[in-house]
């Protein structure tokens, strides 16, 4: 069976669904540019920087932080697909599961590696002059992002499949992103951040995602660890919570 | 193709066992109609032969062969749920091939497929539109042409005829037919079991009770039914009927079943003379599926009631 067809179809689907639905997408445009200007103006002396400035520390930070939402709520669509009993349908078509699931989050990761640009862009027009990518950095952004979304997009979604309930949903939302946010060095420095908060960070994936689009897309020096560790951190939880989410629904009965 | 179910076992959790050793051949190419009261596994029985309840022991056979890939399996069926199971936001055009493609046809099929279909239930009309937009009928057409886009063997309905129009259903109907496919239709549309069906098998408690064509189990069954509607102010608990005469009560219309049709007209007369201030009026219908269906109910409800007495008796 021919996997790339259904495979567009499957995204397809997504994409127009959020073009039906057009608030969710141009709010995730909005919500970064708040950050970036609240959080600029909040914390743009409190750093000290050998290089570049706190603007330029914060857009690839922010653009992680977009990947953690986006994904977040890549479980929603199966949330809705159970609401109107679509789901079921799944369970009666040829298509392999994983092949299902992986499309589904690729439409995701497809919409942050768009989010992604169009923030570079948007910071460029708030003053971070030094954004400067080369095919190295482009590969790095593209390999990054997509690790860090399967894995969180995994973790939403087998949330979803698992509780069938959008309360839960948003709870898992709430509950989780905001505490990631401020434990990982997508904000502040970690040489800025509290001694317990920089322990949490170091193994925080945001921290790892947002140093690596550090090194990627801005031609300044943030002394951003060791992006080797940190790929082959993003790589093991992608693969533990893909593997999760893949078991977990070939397991269960959706009829 | 032929379906053969042989010693199957199932029960849901937490309830009574539904199926034990319940044995069912189905033939190929024929419009087979699953008849029964509510709980009698007509749906549980669809969802078997998909695959769907996997809990079951004893073999599921197509043309003498198992099939235990799930893949091939979907393949081969085509299933129709109860509830329309639509994403509202998609369009019909969009959701077609959103399923022709999961069902792995390659684009030119899709389209291809998607117009054969589009036509036969003459869905052109709205094609184009959203399906949150439609209205129950025309959702439950869109349900139906989810079920054929693979162009399936096998054709599993369930109630595929809810909320449909005459004229609407009688098209679906005519094209069912027109597929020479095994179609398994679990429905309570009696008229339908009675003019298209090839098999009608009449499921009890998950055991069967009969399985014929339905002229045949008109002939076996023939019951006749009459009705009798009265005035305000009847009092049903002091009418006595002949005991060869099944009867139910409802609102202000009593039911007479039975198989004698001069008995049945002769205790209708009787009744007249006795209850004339209370009848509006009277009829008595043609031997028929329903009356049969309705008589062999009434007979099975009589039966168990009968049991219940005896077990009672008996514990006493």
């Amino acid at each position: 069976m021919n996997l790339i067809l259904p495979g567009y179809y499957i995204c397809k689907r997504t994409w127009k669904k959020l073009y039906y639905r057009p608030i969710h997408f141009i709010f995730s445009f909005v919500q970064p540019v708040f950050w970036l200007t609240i959080f600029g103006f909040l914390f743009e002396d409190k750093f000290d920087f050998s290089e570049g400035n706190y603007m330029t520390y914060l857009l690839p930070g922010v653009c992680a932080m977009t990947v953690l939402q986006t994904s977040a709520q890549s479980g929603i669509l199966f949330i809705k697909d159970f609401q109107s009993n679509f789901f079921g349908r799944y369970n009666f078509t040829p298509i392999p599961k994983t092949t299902l699931l992986f499309f589904k989050i690729f439409a995701d990761y497809s919409r942050v590696v768009l989010q992604v640009f169009v923030l570079f862009g948007i910071g460029y027009l708030m003053g971070v002059k030094s954004i400067s990518i080369d095919s190295m950095g482009f590969l790095k952004l593209i390999l990054s992002t997509f690790m860090f979304t399967y894995f969180y997009a995994s973790l939403s979604s087998f949330i979803a499949i698992k509780t069938k309930v959008s309360e839960l949903m948003a709870t898992f939302i709430h509950l989780f992103n905001l505490p990631i946010i401020f434990t990982s060095t997508a904000l502040v420095p970690n040489k800025n951040l509290p001694v317990w908060i920089e322990q949490i960070a170091k193994y925080n994936p945001l921290s790892h995602l947002s140093n690596i689009l550090r090194e990627s897309i801005v031609n300044t020096d943030f002394d951003n660890g060791n992006t080797t560790f940190s790929f082959l951190l993003l790589g093991i939880l992608t693969l533990i919570s893909f593997f999760c989410l893949t078991h977990y629904f070939k397991t269960i009965n959706y009829d | 193709m032929r379906v053969s179910l042989n010693n199957i076992k199932f029960k849901y959790p937490k309830e009574e066992v539904l199926f034990k050793d319940f044995n069912l051949s189905i033939q190929k190419n024929q419009i087979t109609c699953l008849l029964g009261p509510n709980g009698s596994g007509k749906s549980t029985l669809l969802k078997l032969i998909l695959g769907a309840v996997t809990e079951a022991k004893g073999n599921i056979l197509f043309d003498d062969k198992t099939l235990n890939n799930t893949s091939k399996k979907s393949r081969l069926i085509g299933y129709v749920p109860q509830s329309y199971s639509l994403d509202g936001e998609m369009f019909v055009d969009d959701i077609i091939t959103f399923m022709a493609s999961l069902h792995g046809l390659k684009k030119n099929n899709i389209t291809e497929r998607k117009n054969k279909i589009v036509q036969s239930l003459e869905l052109t009309t709205y094609i184009n539109q959203q399906i949150k937009k439609l209205s129950g009928g025309q959702k439950q057409l869109i349900n139906v042409a989810l079920g054929l886009t693979h162009n399936p063997e096998i054709l599993l309905l369930d109630e595929p005829f809810v909320g449909l129009d005459l004229t609407v259903k009688l098209n679906l109907i005519s094209f069912l037919k027109s597929l020479k496919k095994t179609i398994i239709c679990v429905t309570h549309d009696i008229d339908f079991a009675e003019r298209s069906a090839d098999e009608i098998v009449l499921l009890k408690k998950g055991q069967i009770l009969e399985q014929s064509k339905p002229f045949t189990l008109i002939k076996k069954h023939p019951y006749i039914t009459a009705e009798i509607d009265f005035k305000e102010g009847v009092e049903f608990n002091k009418m006595t009927f002949n005991e060869r005469i099944y009867v139910s009560f409802q609102n202000r219309r009593a039911t007479l079943f039975c198989k004698n049709t001069s008995l049945l007209s002769q205790e209708i007369e009787r009744f007249k003379k006795e209850h004339n201030e209370f009848i509006i009026s009277s009829r008595i219908s043609q031997n028929n599926l329903t009356s049969t269906l309705m008589g062999l109910h009434k007979v099975s409800l009589s039966n168990t009631k009968r049991e219940r007495k005896v077990k009672k008796k008996k514990k006493q």
